[in-house]
């Protein structure tokens, strides 16, 4: 039986073997996203310590609102929220007043893919950070699980906003698409649930 | 006996054989350049032992031994070390007064609220000094003429003191020793008025300065408000991973430096100093500040992990002058699962150093009419701010682009904004703002400039 255990383990690093025995024992902090239906779907929102990922064909659509509830409490909280390469400037005087004036907004622009992922595994594996918003398309799987395990490890949440993705399988714990200008959520993956349509 | 005079007779001279050690073993000299004929400035014990002493003509030394290393001294190098030398005492001992080139004194009164007795003082003295292998001369006394007299002649009481190593004119040298006085003890037995009649007031006032006068000597030591520290590694460095143990040590003390006086540093320079090339200066910023080891040495590592030096490093110093104050940090006391947090301003040195300054501000709002002057960049870390009543969108486009009006609807509005020609625009205009939304039906803040007769979209609401 040894020569079946190697392949084995290698698919168990890869994290591609899901095992039972590891569930959590202690259900994690959820955060509202701003909508009940949405709430409903998700097990009373988004999960803290996990990936969370929207897909939107193009931005600005409303994506950012599912998270502003999220980016109030941290700013409560006393926690920056980092931007890690946004389409466009987000605007303070917006951000103010939709969340609160008390938040520690960062903002970084990185020129190259690799620091990005670089600075978001930083930024996670510090732990210091409320709210992660992260704009990269086209991760693979191996800097999917990179964050992921990064994120498992400290107390934030972690927004990945891409463009439309294809099905293969990755290691986010909501995976979420929207089409602009309806209010209809389309929720490609939850945790304790089918895929889902709902409006939010 | 509250007078400690330190005498040091070769102090480049030790830390040039500390450099290289092989040298030791050879009769090595330090001559001054300037001056004919060259004359010899510090002897090592090897050529004093041959017969060579200081003030010596260089070439007269040549013919006492076929080996003689003479190097160059410098001054500049001398007075170095005995600001670093009273650097390091400081630690232990409160009023040092130095004397260049090469002896320091210290005022013992005031140590004796901590050791009572002076012997404690002098044994934690010889302690230190003993870490920095330097040859050294120690006398006591009550005053610090006498004190220094005593240390660079090396006798026991004054009375010994032989009076051509008294600080006076040789003129006056000759004619004591005209009279028959060779030591100070002969001149001590005469009265004081007699001397001054026949040989001069300054006799009088240099006798008086020897046994009464306990007045500080010079301006005290005060130690530098930045940090400078220079080390002779142990062995000659190629690479990076030779050149870390050393620079840790550097670092460790920088730390000692910045907890005692509650201080961060913005940057370190390291200097490499090579045989025979030009020193290589490094700059390591650090934007938000740091002064634990553990921060400090990573972000070193970052910008010296790939760099190559055109020869081997012999020294390494270590300089941080851009010092801040210290504010205190808010932690959480009770976080949930105890996980190890770093400090924001880590993090933040961090990725600035490897993304750039300029990729990693913070964002801050400015009570301005304009939109574009409405926000700022700031360090990272600060808070928002309050904003305007009117309503504004999540994001801004930092260059308002074209559109065609009719594929909108116009919701809400107009919000009538008059540019001004100050504004970061550069331009007077004035633009009426809408709320609008386009085909697809997404939210955004358009406006239409009177001045140009267009339509632009300024921002989205993400909603």
């Amino acid at each position: 039986m040894a020569h079946f255990a190697q392949p084995l383990r290698q698919l168990m690093a890869q994290g591609a073997v899901w095992q039972g025995y590891r569930e959590q024992a202690k259900p994690l902090d959820r955060v509202t996203t701003g909508s009940e239906n949405l709430d409903l779907c998700l097990g009373g929102g988004w999960a803290k310590q996990r990936l969370h990922e929207i897909q939107t064909p193009r931005p600005f659509i409303g994506e950012v609102a599912l998270c502003l509830p999220a980016i109030g409490e941290s700013a409560q909280i006393q926690r920056p929220i980092f931007w890690i390469a946004p389409p466009a400037l987000p605007y303070p005087q917006g951000l103010s007043q939709a969340t609160s004036a008390e938040g520690q907004h960062i903002v970084l622009t990185p020129k190259h893919m690799a620091d990005t992922l670089w600075a978001a595994e930083q930024i996670l594996s510090s732990g210091v950070a409320g709210v992660v918003l992260l704009w990269a398309s086209d991760l693979s799987q191996a800097a999917c699980r990179r964050l992921h395990l990064a994120a498992q490890s400290s107390h934030a949440l972690t927004f990945v906003f891409a463009g439309l993705q294809s099905d293969e399988a990755r290691p986010y714990a909501s995976r979420l698409r929207l089409t602009p200008g309806s209010s209809e959520v389309s929720v490609l993956k939850r945790a304790g649930g089918w895929p889902v349509t709902i409006c939010a | 006996m509250r007078w400690l005079y330190a005498h040091f007779p070769q102090l480049q001279l030790d830390r040039l054989l500390r450099m290289e050690q092989q040298l030791s073993q050879l009769p090595v000299v330090l001559y001054e350049e300037s001056g004919r004929p060259q004359r010899i400035v510090q002897a090592n014990s090897a050529a004093r032992a041959l017969g060579i002493s200081e003030h010596m003509a260089l070439p007269k030394a040549w013919l006492m031994t076929e080996n003689l290393r003479p190097l160059a001294w410098q001054a500049k190098a001398q007075a170095q070390e005995l600001q670093q030398l009273c650097a390091y005492l400081y630690r232990s001992f409160s009023d040092i007064y130095p004397d260049p080139p090469d002896g320091l004194w210290l005022n013992l009164q005031p140590m004796q609220r901590l050791h009572a007795d002076t012997e404690v003082s002098v044994q934690l003295l010889q302690q230190c000094l003993a870490k920095l292998a330097v040859m050294v001369r120690v006398k006591l006394a009550q005053t610090p003429l006498a004190a220094r007299a005593l240390a660079r002649a090396q006798c026991e009481n004054i009375g010994q003191l032989p009076v051509t190593s008294l600080p006076a004119e040789p003129v006056l040298h000759e004619r004591l020793q005209r009279l028959g006085m060779n030591t100070l003890a002969d001149v001590q037995r005469h009265p004081r008025a007699l001397l001054g009649r026949r040989l001069g007031e300054q006799l009088v006032s240099l006798l008086y300065a020897l046994e009464q006068n306990t007045q500080a000597p010079s301006a005290p030591f005060h130690p530098p408000s930045f940090f400078y520290q220079r080390t002779v590694l142990m062995a000659e460095a190629k690479s990076w991973q030779a050149l870390q143990f050393s620079l840790k040590r550097q670092l460790r003390e920088l730390e000692l430096y910045l907890e005692g006086r509650q201080q961060l540093t913005c940057q370190i320079q390291l200097r490499l100093y090579h045989r025979d090339h030009e020193p290589t200066s490094v700059i390591v910023g650090i934007p938000h500040g740091a002064w634990r080891v553990d921060e400090m040495m990573p972000l070193c590592q970052l910008k010296m992990a790939n760099q190559v030096w055109v020869a081997p490093v012999l020294e390494i110093s270590l300089s941080a002058r851009r010092l801040r104050a210290r504010e205190a940090e808010h932690r959480d006391l009770w976080q949930a699962g105890g996980q190890y947090q770093q400090p924001l301003s880590q993090v933040l040195n961090q990725l600035q150093l490897r993304l750039g300054e300029a990729e990693v501000m913070g964002l801050q709002t400015i009570s301005r009419w304009v939109p574009e002057d409405a926000w700022q960049r700031t360090s990272a870390g600060q808070v928002l701010g309050h904003a305007l009543p009117a309503a504004r969108p999540c994001w801004l486009l930092q260059q308002p682009q074209n559109i065609p009006i009719d594929l909108w609807s116009l919701e809400c509005g107009p919000e009538r904004l008059r540019i001004p020609w100050w504004s970061n625009t550069r331009e007077e205009s004035v633009r009426d703002y809408y709320h609008a939304r386009d085909q697809e039906g997404v939210l955004a803040w358009v406006f239409y400039c009177y001045q140009q007769q267009q339509w632009y979209v300024h921002g989205w609401f993400d909603a």
